[in-house]
């Protein structure tokens, strides 16, 4: 397995991506998301922000690497709302390659920002190759999650997902990959079925977290992050069902911690934060 | 080298890399078999009434199609196709150019003169039809020997093609025999001397377009091209093969509208235009919506912008709009770098060269003139046309001295940048067609009551030229302007028919060699008043 070490810094920049109502709405759609500022497209919901980003960093991941990449970890750091009218530009960087336990872990920092330079949002994305290993740890690691000692239950959101949620979500973001949608080249991958999107599974959680402790502002809402710790299969009649408690405060900024579960219980994210501005 | 060469150069270095190379691949249908097996969940093409085909379904559909086309299609092979814009024209395509075939592209709306000529003339094996060109095609075919096979494309899209494509075991693209020297397709241009011609454009020709469009405008997952144009042209097949090529995706119209196009451009993500002729002006005349705002258009390439209401165009619409100086013969001349857009709105600029091609304004002895002066734009490039199908004497003629001769006027500024000046050939552009003056002129002067015809442009803000026909008849017959539209409207596509008639009462004054001097006919100042107008149906 090919690890290209010398990559660590490189800089990858992404298309214009110009930002509508419609694209908005669609995205909330596919996520059943009916809070009413994002339903109608006014304002993104916070997992919008990966779809500028998605393609340069899953090119400088397979420029890194031609191994098997697992979506394991991923944090956002908003700085303002995506909202219409913007025209967004990203840069990705691939800031960490490290071994561990479980194999190769490689992060990438992806920072966007407005045509006029005013940042949107900074985002890592914490990716694995298992069983993989590197003769040394190049470049500095993400920054320190808030994840304190969870205090009391802040409540609990299930929501149905519909059979085709993958189709919706692929439509939404642009991510075709097989391997959610077609049982074959999810078997073909070693999975026994198709898995959802990591990024729809975060995306569905936050609406939890968006409409119970941001009160449906999700621009309160300035840091965002979990890992993914289990596939979320789609075998029919699959559930998801996020659980919200205290996570005390953190500069100032309420900190929301979560996790989500299928309907096996099945914990699918693990160690999910917000950080809410008052 | 010139100082203009020093210039371009200078500035084509701002567009892309030389040693960039977008597409690797040497032939179409690698790229559709690469960019379908890769990723066969996305959307190829979606229509605006809905309709979605994947990739994975287009390419299936194309190697099952091509699996019947197999029995009797030979390498080089004609095969035409006249269809309305539906997704088996692609398909058709993509089937033929896989069996080393060769698409010869007719209008949908042509008829029994222009199709019948190209029918002649391209000497097919097959022809692809829809239910709506069926009897036209069924009435020509006895006068085209080689035509044996006649498909007919019927049933719900994408299925058109279903009755065919189970007959025989589909054929494999990944093992695709297609050359980069195969012809593949041929599309009828207009010509000073007659008849349309078919030019030949070979794989080369469509590689060499569809990495120079995507070195000039990088495109990735989240873009999709919007296509108003008729699929007969080459342009949609190069936005969707260019789409294929970069995991995008191409949203198609039925044919143009403005009271559709804002609607479609939202509703399907449509994230680039291209456009041709009067769209712009069209669009500005459209009742201002919130969509004409609210989109994620970044870029329109248009061919011919009309420089007094660029700038308008882009501040009501909110992007750029980039002119583009392109030809069947030479795919992509030149492009406006987006880097100088801001600074060419409303210039006339149509650009620079891209990589590897090169065009020098040349005078009468193809010697390059003087920096300002109008001349015309020789090209030469490593992939342009092939030729003329079965004229190897207008080609060699096109061709002389290693140029391809466009027969258009340019001219270059100290920058290196070009303008586009006028047009030399006796070609009427309207609303983005090139109609050939003398094939109109060979309807008219076919009516038995007709004894002489001329045909003119006219220009048009709306529609760039429109045709006009000065119609001598014989003495002591009579006949209205309608009847001559008529009479036109049988032989011809509707957009060659002329819009404005006036009788000729006597003899056209002649040249030594007897042909009809048109100058006079041009010098008018007012080339409508005096003329009967088919758009209103009186006399101006």
């Amino acid at each position: 397995m090919r690890f290209d070490l010398a990559r660590v810094g490189s800089v990858r920049e992404s298309e214009e991506f110009r930002v509508n109502s419609y694209r908005l709405a669609q995205f909330a759609a596919a996520l059943g998301d009916d809070n009413p500022a994002q339903a109608v497209g006014r304002v993104a919901p916070p997992v919008f922000a990966h779809i500028p980003v998605m393609q340069s960093l899953v090119e400088e991941l397979r420029a890194v690497t031609d191994g098997f990449i697992i979506h394991g970890e991923h944090d956002f750091h908003f700085h303002r709302p995506i909202e219409p009218g913007q025209r967004l530009f990203t840069r990705s960087v691939l800031q960490r390659i490290a071994g561990s336990k479980a194999g190769v872990q490689l992060v990438v920092r992806a920072e966007t920002q407005t045509h006029t330079g005013d940042l949107v949002c900074v985002q890592y994305s914490g990716c694995l190759v298992q069983g993989a290993a590197v003769p040394e740890d190049r470049g500095d690691p993400p920054p320190d999650r808030p994840l304190g000692e969870s205090g009391k239950a802040l409540g609990e959101v299930s929501i149905a997902l519909p059979d085709d949620i993958a189709f919706r979500y692929a439509d939404a973001a642009r991510d075709y990959s097989p391997y959610t949608l077609d049982n074959a080249a999810a078997k073909a991958k070693g999975f026994p079925a198709p898995f959802l999107h990591g990024m729809c599974s975060i995306a569905l959680a936050s609406r939890a977290v968006v409409d119970g402790p941001c009160g449906g502002d999700v621009r309160r809402l300035r840091r965002l992050g979990c890992r993914f710790s289990h596939p979320l299969f789609l075998t029919g009649g699959q559930t998801l069902t996020t659980r919200l408690s205290d996570g005390g405060s953190q500069r100032g900024r309420q900190v929301v911690r979560f996790e989500s579960l299928d309907l096996g219980k099945h914990v699918v994210i693990k160690n999910g934060f917000g950080e809410i501005q008052p | 080298m010139s100082p203009a060469g020093n210039s371009v150069t200078r500035e084509r270095h701002h567009v892309a890399p030389e040693n960039f190379t977008a597409v690797t691949q040497q032939n179409v249908i690698e790229i559709l078999h690469q960019g379908c097996s890769s990723d066969p969940y996305r959307p190829a093409l979606i229509i605006e009434d809905g309709l979605v085909i994947t990739r994975g379904e287009l390419l299936e559909r194309s190697q099952r199609f091509a699996g019947y086309l197999a029995r009797f299609i030979k390498p080089h092979d004609r095969v035409v196709v006249m269809l309305d814009n539906r997704v088996e024209f692609m398909i058709a395509l993509f089937a033929i150019v896989a069996n080393r075939g060769i698409l010869v592209s007719i209008a949908p709306t042509a008829q029994e003169h222009d199709a019948g000529h190209i029918l002649k003339d391209s000497t097919p094996v097959a022809a692809i039809v829809g239910k709506p060109q069926l009897a036209l095609m069924e009435s020509l075919q006895p006068g085209a020997p080689t035509l044996q096979h006649l498909v007919v494309v019927d049933g719900e899209e994408p299925k058109g093609l279903e009755a065919y494509e189970t007959l025989e075991p589909p054929l494999d693209f990944s093992k695709s025999p297609c050359q980069r020297d195969d012809v593949i397709t041929v599309y009828y241009t207009s010509g000073t001397t007659g008849a349309p011609k078919g030019c030949m454009l070979h794989h080369g020709w469509w590689i060499r377009v569809i990495d120079v469009d995507l070195r000039l405008f990088r495109r990735g997952w989240q873009d999709r091209q919007l296509c108003c144009l008729p699929f007969y042209y080459a342009d949609p097949a190069i936005q969707l093969i260019t789409s294929l090529a970069s995991r995008g995706t191409m949203v198609a119209m039925r044919r143009f509208s403005v009271s559709r196009f804002w609607e479609v451009v939202t509703k399907y993500d449509a994230t680039e235009i291209l456009s041709i002729a009067s769209v712009p002006a069209l669009l500005l005349k459209g009742e201002p919506s919130e969509k004409e705002q609210d989109h994620r258009i970044r870029l329109a390439v248009h061919a011919g912008l009309p420089k007094e209401l660029h700038a308008e165009m882009v501040q009501r619409f909110g992007f750029h709009w980039l002119d583009q100086y392109g030809s069947t013969e030479g795919g992509i001349m030149t492009r406006v770098p987006l880097h100088l857009a801001d600074e060419l709105v409303g210039t006339g600029a149509i650009g620079v060269e891209p990589p590897s091609m090169e065009i020098r304004v040349g005078d009468d002895n193809d010697e390059e003139v003087p920096l300002g002066t109008a001349g015309e734009a020789l090209i030469k490039g490593p992939d342009i046309y092939v030729g003329y199908l079965g004229r190897p004497e207008v080609t060699a003629e096109a061709n002389k001295g290693g140029w391809y001769h466009s027969g258009d006027l340019v001219r270059r500024d100290e920058r290196g940048l070009l303008y586009f000046v006028g047009r030399k050939k006796e070609i009427i552009r309207r609303m983005g067609e090139n109609i050939s003056s003398a094939e109109v002129e060979a309807v008219l002067r076919g009516h038995p009551q007709v004894v002489e015809a001329a045909v003119i442009p006219v220009p048009d803000t709306l529609r760039g030229e429109e045709v006009k026909a000065y119609v001598q008849l014989k003495p002591g017959v009579t006949m209205t302007p309608q009847e001559v539209v008529d009479y036109c409207k049988s032989k011809l596509a509707p957009y060659k028919v002329p819009r404005y008639i006036e009788f000729h009462p006597e003899d056209f004054e002649r040249t030594p060699s007897m042909r009809v001097q048109k100058q006079p006919l041009r010098a008018r100042a007012d080339q409508t008043t005096g003329a009967w107008d088919r758009d209103s149906g009186t006399w101006r």
